[in-house]
């Protein structure tokens, strides 16, 4: 039995996979008082109005944290573990969850984020920039 | 003005009961709820009929709610919650049903919180958990709830310096009580150190031991008024104090602070006591950083100072510390019902009804409750003060 990863989705989330351009980072932006929002809603986070663009916005960021996955409750996952899973702290605001593409050390990493497509599933990915004087 | 919450007085909270825990049942949640009712009745002596207020947590009773429970039991009520805040539910539903006391809206509210478990229910609660979990999160590995704490966890020691044999204190302090306590699902197995710390990874920082079993099972208590449970002639307990935040400190990258600092010192203050009187403590233990958390947010320790804390603290029942999660917590006992298990059990310790896990003298109670990582953090805290009426 060949097994996807889950495709369940809000219909925001919906949104946020048909926007995601390969390498691009878009996300939800307020067009009144201009907030980066992630996950996506209907409502601005802000000043609750609804007028929301999906925006092209700064990939960069700072990781907080990574761990690896060990477990997963989707077989799809289990088959790839561990998965590297990573917080990062946008500079445009938001904190996204994204797979960290390469192991690095904890501590001032910078990364950058962006769509990538996981077997036929809308993920985001987190590179970590500044690795060159890292052991 | 600074809004705080009003006295609880006059309201006592009778008859804690647990339905016991099992790994897996083949019965519904309104099983494990209705058997919590059947079993308050029998320990106050109170007739059904009596019971005009119900409030229920659970993550497992859909399709039914609150109301298809009232029909379910044959009750009559004129007064209904369902109380969904995850693990702050207990705490929380404790003082709601209070008010409902005070301002005459009910006579006795029975509060439960109970779930079941089949080996498939697991996942289904977490793969449709929240509309933003099921867009950003599960998408990302679908660890559950493992994968945002292990982020945490891991973030905390990077911060604070604390290690996994910090954590080890608490999972192993805690394993120690379950084994006095018969209700406890893991009670019968010893866990030393060496054992918390050879344990399978299982995210990143977290290892089997730094995580819960999801069981079925049922907790409950009756709130009703002082008058009426010295009419019924069963001992009761009071609300010093009690309070709640919700998605508190939101802009932090990161949760290494929950709600709790934000009212605890006026619990304190409420109650007349400080940390040093709380003879026992039941934290809510989805994984030992969050207990690490409300050891700081509660003020038994500075920010960040959880680990310190656990190093110089002993943590068991009997050993003279803080004792704390004194019937072995979720870690040892099991996860189910929504953070009722720290309020029923901290109203059998005052009550000296805690059999082979008992504080001796334990007079002054604090029960604390997390909840519902709707993304990447708990979103909901809540604690309260309890005392032996007199």
């Amino acid at each position: 039995m060949s097994v996807g990863p889950p495709a369940l989705r809000s219909p925001q989330g919906t949104k946020l996979d048909e926007h995601a351009v390969e390498g691009e980072l878009t996300l939800q932006q307020c067009s009144v008082c201009q907030t980066v929002q992630y996950p996506p809603r209907e409502l601005c986070r802000h000043c609750l109005g609804d007028e929301l663009n999906w925006s092209a916005v700064s990939r960069g960021g700072d990781l907080l944290a990574y761990s690896e996955l060990q477990h997963s409750l989707e077989p799809f996952f289990q088959e790839q573990s561990p998965w590297r899973l990573a917080s990062v702290k946008l500079d445009c605001g938001p904190v996204v969850l994204a797979r960290l593409t390469a192991s690095c050390p904890s501590g001032n990493i910078r990364v950058e984020v962006s769509h990538t497509t996981l077997a036929g599933s809308c993920i985001l990915q987190a590179s970590p920039l500044n690795m060159e004087n890292k052991p | 003005m600074t809004v705080r919450p009003q006295p609880y007085e006059g309201v006592a909270l009778i008859a804690p009961v647990t339905v016991p825990y099992v790994r897996y049942s083949e019965h519904s949640a309104a099983w494990f709820i209705g058997s919590a009712l059947a079993a308050m009745l029998q320990s106050s002596g109170l007739e059904k009929d009596a019971v005009d207020g119900l409030s229920v947590s659970s993550f497992t009773l859909a399709p039914d709610s609150a109301v298809s429970l009232v029909e379910h039991f044959g009750l009559q009520t004129r007064w209904l919650e369902q109380v969904g805040v995850g693990g702050a539910s207990g705490v929380v539903a404790m003082r709601r049903a209070a008010r409902a006391i005070q301002c005459g809206d009910a006579d006795v509210v029975a509060c439960i919180g109970g779930d079941t478990a089949d080996p498939r229910s697991f996942t289904g609660t977490v793969a449709n958990f929240s509309q933003f979990s099921n867009d950003a999160v599960y998408p990302q590995g679908a660890a559950g709830p493992n994968a945002p704490f292990s982020l945490i966890t891991q973030r905390y020691m990077d911060t604070t310096g604390a290690t996994r044999e910090d954590f080890g204190r608490i999972s192993v302090s805690q394993r120690y009580n379950a084994n006095h306590y018969a209700g406890a699902l893991l009670g019968h197995k010893t866990l030393d150190m060496q054992g918390y710390l050879d344990a399978r990874q299982v995210a990143g920082p977290l290892h089997l031991f730094d995580c819960v079993m999801p069981c079925a099972g049922a907790d409950g208590f009756l709130v009703t008024s002082v008058e009426k449970a010295q009419e019924l002639g069963v001992p009761w307990l009071e609300i010093l104090s009690a309070d709640e935040r919700h998605n508190a400190f939101a802009a932090d990258p990161v949760q290494l602070r929950g709600g709790w600092e934000l009212f605890a010192d006026d619990l304190y203050s409420a109650a007349g006591v400080s940390p040093k009187d709380i003879d026992c403590l039941q934290t809510y233990d989805d994984y030992p950083v969050i207990v690490m958390l409300q050891f700081e947010g509660l003020g038994f320790c500075k920010p960040g100072g959880g680990a310190a804390f656990v190093r110089d603290t002993v943590l068991t029942f009997d050993g003279g510390g803080l004792p704390h999660n004194t019937n072995g917590g979720q870690l040892s006992v099991g996860q189910a019902g929504l953070g009722f298990l720290g309020v029923v059990e901290s109203m059998r310790q005052l009550l000296g009804a805690a059999d082979k896990h008992q504080v001796p003298e334990a007079s002054l109670a604090m029960v604390s409750g997390y909840g519902m990582v709707n993304y990447d953090r708990g979103l909901c805290s809540a604690a309260a003060i309890l005392r032996k009426g007199m």
